[in-house]
């Protein structure tokens, strides 16, 4: 059957994101808890003590976040861009441009997370918090990869770039579990947002959300179908 | 009390009973077969020297280096440096240890209890001496169980008011250990003694590392493979004093936010409901 296109409205829902999308997110998502989850131990050996003999032990934690690092790095990424590089051309798009009112939206975001109402302008297909989440996720993945793969096999790394590894690998992810917060409250807690959710899994979100928060997407994309 | 080894390399023949007497006093494998991991080689290597460590391993807590130099009258000296952990004042190990395993005790030695290491390598990587080293025990394909080690300076028989292996068993007298002014007293009276005849002498360990192990060298430093300046690497600040405690009060916020968010959306949500949102369920 062939796929809609997207911004196609049918029933009430519109169509945000494609299999492919879709399967990228969730990709990055499990293995990169995987990841937080094995590397919390291997951070703090110590205060996740309890967490380690769960995993069975530091040795295997220690083996485990090395297997999980292979479907992080290798899979979102060359899926989006290989089998969707519409979606992946949009993705790059939307967080590398950034204009008065992405600022402005970002800047006077925060009433909106507490639920109470910020006269904000219209977003395109990712909203600045998205584009920000986008860039983060990116870069701090990049850095995560790179900083990984020095302290995975130090002895084929000049010494003073095995020292610096850690703290860089440590930046990234704290920096990118704050983000983290901030990304699964909306989504999964917060009483508007929620919505969006939807599209992320099935494809298909809900149209009044989709006006309300990508109102320049919206105007420019969806057609009936 | 502060205690000091202090190493007189001038008085040192490179006889390495001290490699001897510290592996028997820690019951370490000698290495005939070379197959321990961190010193690996099919035969006794023949190099061209007196020296037969070749590096620190889990196995050699201690070594002594030889390098020969061309003498002013044509001939050649040798140099020998009996070498250790530095048990250094400012203790990048003490500093990275992510489980308290590294701590100091009263004799002023850094001590590493292996019992608490959960073998991350941090000290091996961080080390200014590259001192420590891992052992390795497999236990599942791809399962290691790693363990730091190094010289703890024999704290068992000092707590017992002996002496270490290596200056006990020093039939020169090149290894001594007693009470830090002491030694440093013996170190600058010889340093006089000897710059006649050894312009290069001089006392290497009092500043650089803060004393626990001082060296009279005769030379300068590079030639024993001693740093000429060792400091805590600077990516060891910027991780400690920086990336860790910005990084976690960065995720604070962010719980913070969560807490903030489900209070003011379900605790005590806004009074009426915004105008854009009429019509969104
Ligand atoms: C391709 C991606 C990655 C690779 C190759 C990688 C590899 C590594 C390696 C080799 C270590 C050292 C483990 C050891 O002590 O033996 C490590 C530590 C760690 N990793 Fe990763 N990792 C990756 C991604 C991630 C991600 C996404 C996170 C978090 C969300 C993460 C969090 C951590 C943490 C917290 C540590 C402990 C560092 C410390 O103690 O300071 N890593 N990683």
């Amino acid at each position: 059957m062939a796929q809609p296109k997207i911004g196609t409205l049918r029933n009430g829902k519109v169509y945000r994101f494609d299999p492919v999308e879709v399967a990228a997110h969730w990709v990055h998502t499990i293995s990169f808890f995987a990841l937080l989850i094995t590397g919390l131990v291997l951070f703090a050996p110590g205060g996740a003590g309890w967490l380690a003999k769960l995993l069975g032990g530091v040795n295997v934690t220690r083996l485990l976040h090395r297997v999980f690092a292979v479907p992080y790095a290798l899979i979102s990424l060359p899926l989006l861009v290989f089998f969707s590089p519409r979606g992946a051309k949009e993705w790059f798009r939307e967080m590398f441009h950034w204009d008065k009112d992405d600022i402005k939206l970002m800047m006077g975001y925060f009433p909106e997370i507490l639920g109470r109402h910020a006269d904000l302008p219209e977003a395109p297909k990712f909203n600045a918090g998205e584009k920000f989440n986008s860039l983060l996720t990116l870069f701090t993945g990049i850095g995560l990869t790179l900083s990984g793969i020095i302290m995975w096999w130090p002895q084929s790394f000049p010494q003073w770039l095995v020292r610096l590894a850690y703290p860089v690998h440590d930046l990234a992810f704290l920096g990118m579990c704050s983000m983290l917060c901030v990304h699964i409250f909306l989504s999964v807690a917060h009483p508007k947002m929620r919505a969006a959710l939807e599209g992320i899994t099935t494809g298909w979100a809900d149209a009044e959300f989709c006006k309300e928060h990508y109102g320049k997407w919206y105007k420019k994309v969806v057609t009936k179908g | 009390m502060a205690k000091t080894l202090y190493i007189d390399t001038s008085k040192c023949m490179g006889c390495r009973g001290c490699e001897s007497a510290c592996k028997q006093w820690n019951d370490l494998p000698a290495n005939i077969k070379g197959d321990l991991k961190g010193e690996k080689f099919e035969f006794l290597p023949f190099n061209g020297t007196y020296q037969t460590k070749t590096a620190f391993a889990h196995q050699t807590y201690t070594m002594v280096k030889m390098q020969e130099l061309a003498a002013d009258d044509g001939g050649v000296k040798w140099l020998f440096g009996k070498r250790q952990c530095m048990h250094c004042a400012e203790a990048t190990c003490m500093m990275v240890c992510p489980v308290d395993a590294i701590s100091r005790t009263p004799e002023g030695a850094v001590y590493l209890d292996k019992e608490k290491c959960v073998g991350c390598g941090y000290c091996v990587q961080n080390c200014p001496f590259n001192v420590p080293q891992l052992d390795y025990n497999q236990k599942g394909i791809g399962i290691w169980e790693k363990k730091s080690s190094k010289c703890n300076l024999c704290a068992d028989r000092v707590q017992n008011g002996l002496i270490p292996a290596c200056a006990k068993t020093c039939p020169t007298g090149a290894i001594k250990f007693g009470d830090r002014e002491e030694m440093l007293a013996l170190a600058k009276e010889r340093v006089e003694q000897l710059k006649p005849k050894f312009p290069g002498a001089r006392i290497y360990g009092e500043k650089e590392v803060g004393g626990t192990v001082l060296y009279l060298l005769t030379e300068h430093p590079g030639y024993y493979g001693l740093p000429e300046s060792a400091v805590v690497p600077w990516q060891v600040r910027f991780w400690k004093y920086f990336a860790r405690p910005v990084g976690e009060l960065a995720v604070g916020g962010g719980l913070l936010v969560i807490l903030a968010g489900l209070f003011f959306n379900y605790v005590m949500p806004a009074k009426e409901t915004p105008h854009h949102a009429e019509g969104v369920k």
